[in-house]
């Protein structure tokens, strides 16, 4: 009766999600976020289910086993909107979910929690074999000996070699290891071999670059023809707002995060544009009172022409005021001004980056009273200029140089503030 | 004899650090609700949370040092029941009422940080063993101003005896007379037990830090350890500067639970609203503004007992 009673508890828990998250599914993992059952994990070793959100490319079925393997018993897989890249011989434990809803998929996470804690659905089994990558088997007939003491592969990994510390040439030891694609903290897709002194990075080389992203099909739409700009500024903010919802996460700003991300749930349909005004004011008091824009100064600081190559708000917080809706007469009317900072830091990011969500939202409730309309052939978005010509870029190159010298979870917020992916059409981005 | 002096003392700290942390974790996640302006937090989440993670399998990493990884948990639980037991419910019930009360609070939070980095260092992997060095590395910050800060409190009581300093405040709460003194106590609580903005061991950059490959009963363990050891911050902190059981009307045990709920409150709405601090950042502010206020604390405090 108790084994019964406590099952019966355990099933009412969120559910522990770790979310493997593909390609352009970032819409799909803003909306995972607001699922109310579900509670998201950092490690792999706190979830029952692993969440597969979007296709994950077969390049990384590897790293995607690890992590698998690494999920505490009783778990389950579950894919979303994504192509399983594993399978069990039991193939009851298939679980494809296409589910656009909220509250569906989080019916079905919690479905197979409770069938995992009642032992109705079997644990997925290991899919790597759980043996030392290179044994140490040593020279000598008890296993000692070998190049174990200044360097080598002991436990096949390498032994950490001495190197000098890039702030004050100090000799300490060096720690190497790669990091991503599915490190929540970093973009989905990018995958980093970093080399540490304590916790200071030594060097940071791109091994593999982030996902590319697709924009919503109003900034398209807003080069060929005239669009609302109601639509468009909302979809801007909306964009925006996913990029603040992340850094706000990474700062232990769990609940601020979520108004963060409801509200740009908030700004997809013009019908609950007004609410999305309201819950904007309540957001921004609190972020301009918790101290959240005052953080962050001299991290991060990007030179001049890096801010020209990302564009955007990251430009804007540099000095630089280029704006393609200066100028334009339909934007003027409405009041815009470009708004800048001067630093070009991460603090200054991250106050340009309220500051143009602010703007975009005032713009977007005085359009929809005027109906304005606007067409041109140089578009912003978060990513940069948008032309028929050119697509954002990818950036992450830039990462090597900026982040050495910085602080583990300086980097860690440097990268965040940083719209770093490149941005295609929706059906390249699907492949 | 042996009820009152040894079985009575530890029932009501063990209580006392279950219910603490039950009640910690229900105010937690009704703030996390509030701030988000959505969700729900009922009273049974907390029971929820922990009957689900009962039921995960307990991982364990290649290699790691199996003893510390074991005993730390129960080593900070136990570092908690330490400090609380100087905690005076009233003047006639002390679990251990020591002569010197505030250097065992002070010694706790020196072997908490010992206990924490074992915590991070035994796992043998990558993040747990980052999260403990930064967390030892910053340790000194905090607890140099933690030091000073019950020095100043000790001096109106004329003695190092938790219970005398509550005594000292029957005409007046430290938290008026010194009032420097808490706000500086609640930033070394938060940085003791790595809550909120001073999360350095156990933060979401670095994958939960020194948990980030616990799981199941030893995550349940280590989490009632870590909140244990907050209730039993707020406990010290409520008896230090709010004058402990001490009030009108109502026993004092009721003074001293309602006062610690309310400093419980203040650090966890903080812990909710605040951002995450760098490392670096902190060590700038806790030595160039923080040790330097804790100063001034305590020639304040000094000055007020020779006037």
């Amino acid at each position: 009766m108790a084994v019964g009673l406590a099952q019966a508890m355990a099933k009412r828990a969120p559910v522990a999600v770790f979310a493997a998250v593909g390609r352009d599914s970032d819409a799909l993992f803003a909306q995972l976020l607001l699922v109310p059952e579900v509670e998201l994990v950092t490690s792999p070793r706190q979830a029952s289910i692993l969440l597969v959100v979007g296709n994950i490319p077969r390049t990384f079925v590897e790293q995607l086993e690890t992590v698998h393997d690494q999920l505490p018993h009783p778990r389950g897989t579950v894919w979303w909107h994504a192509t399983p890249l594993f399978s069990f011989r039991d193939q009851a434990l298939e679980a494809v979910a296409t589910t656009a809803q909220q509250a569906a998929l989080g019916q079905l996470l919690r479905e197979i929690q409770a069938r995992l804690l009642s032992g109705t659905r079997e644990s997925e089994p290991d899919l790597k074999s759980d043996v030392p990558p290179a044994p140490w088997p040593g020279k000598g007939d008890h296993g000692q000996g070998g190049e174990g003491m200044m360097g080598g592969m002991p436990y096949g990994r390498p032994m950490a070699m001495m190197g000098p510390d890039l702030r004050d040439g100090l000799q300490l030891d060096e720690w190497s290891f790669s990091v991503g694609p599915f490190y929540h903290a970093l973009p989905p897709g990018l995958v980093a071999h970093v080399t540490l002194q304590g916790d200071v990075i030594q060097q940071w080389k791109i091994h593999s670059k982030p996902y590319p992203r697709s924009l919503r099909s109003v900034f398209m739409e807003a080069l060929v023809a005239p669009v609302a700009i109601a639509e468009l500024e909302a979809a801007r903010a909306h964009d925006h707002l996913l990029l603040l919802a992340r850094m706000l996460q990474l700062e232990e700003l769990e609940s601020l995060g979520y108004r963060a991300l409801a509200l740009a749930a908030q700004l997809i349909s013009p019908s609950t544009y007004e609410e999305a005004i309201k819950s904007g004011a309540v957001l921004f008091r609190l972020l301009r009172v918790n101290g959240f824009l005052f953080l962050g100064g001299g991290i991060g600081r990007i030179s001049a022409r890096q801010a020209m190559d990302f564009g955007g708000f990251v430009a804007r917080a540099l000095g630089a005021s280029e704006d393609f809706r200066n100028g334009n007469d339909a934007y003027r009317k409405l009041g815009f001004a470009p708004v800048c900072q001067q630093a070009g830091d991460l603090q200054a990011r991250r106050i340009q980056l309220v500051a143009e969500i602010e703007q975009s939202l005032m713009l977007m409730r005085k359009a929809r009273q005027s109906g304005s309309l606007f067409t041109a052939d140089r578009i912003e978005t978060l990513y940069g200029p948008l032309t028929a010509d050119q697509m954002p870029l990818d950036k992450s190159d830039l990462l090597e140089s900026l982040l050495a010298g910085h602080e583990w979870g300086d980097a860690v917020a440097v990268i965040g503030s940083l719209p770093i992916v490149a941005v295609v059409e929706q059906k390249e981005s699907a492949a | 004899m042996i009820w009152t002096e040894l079985a009575a003392p530890l029932l009501v700290i063990l209580c006392t650090l279950l219910v603490g942390s039950y009640l910690l974790e229900y105010i937690h996640g009704k703030a996390g609700t509030w701030l988000a302006g959505g969700g729900s937090y009922g009273f049974l989440m907390v029971f929820h949370r922990v009957t689900f993670k009962l039921h995960q399998q307990r991982i364990s990493t290649e290699h790691p040092d199996s003893l510390n990884r074991l005993l730390a948990p129960a080593l900070l639980l136990g570092l908690a029941a330490m400090g609380l037991s100087v905690v005076p419910w009233s003047r006639n019930f002390v679990p251990a009422d020591i002569a010197t009360g505030i250097v065992l609070w002070g010694a706790v939070e020196v072997l908490a940080t010992v206990v924490i980095f074992l915590y991070g260092w035994s796992a043998n992997a990558h993040f747990p063993l980052l999260a403990g060095y930064r967390y030892v590395s910053l340790g000194l910050s905090y607890m140099l101003v933690s030091m000073f800060v019950l020095i100043g409190v000790a001096l109106p009581a004329e003695s190092l005896r938790i219970s005398a300093v509550v005594e000292s405040q029957r005409e007046v709460w430290n938290i008026i007379r010194q009032p420097l003194g808490l706000p500086l106590f609640l930033i070394v609580g938060l940085g003791l037990t790595f809550w909120g903005p001073l999360n350095f061991a156990s933060p979401k950059e670095l994958a939960s830090g020194v948990s980030s490959d616990t799981s199941g009963p030893a995550y349940v363990m280590w989490e009632l350890a870590r909140r244990s050891m907050l209730v039993a911050f707020a406990f010290i902190a409520a008896s230090a500067f709010l004058g402990g059981w001490l009030g009108p009307v109502l026993p004092g045990p009721v003074w001293l639970i309602l006062k610690t709920t309310a400093v419980l409150t203040v650090l966890l709405v903080v812990g909710r609203l605040l951002p995450k601090i760098s490392p670096d950042g902190f060590l700038t502010l806790a030595w160039v503004i923080l040790l330097p206020l804790a100063f001034v604390d305590l020639i304040w405090a000094g000055v007020l007992a020779l006037w």
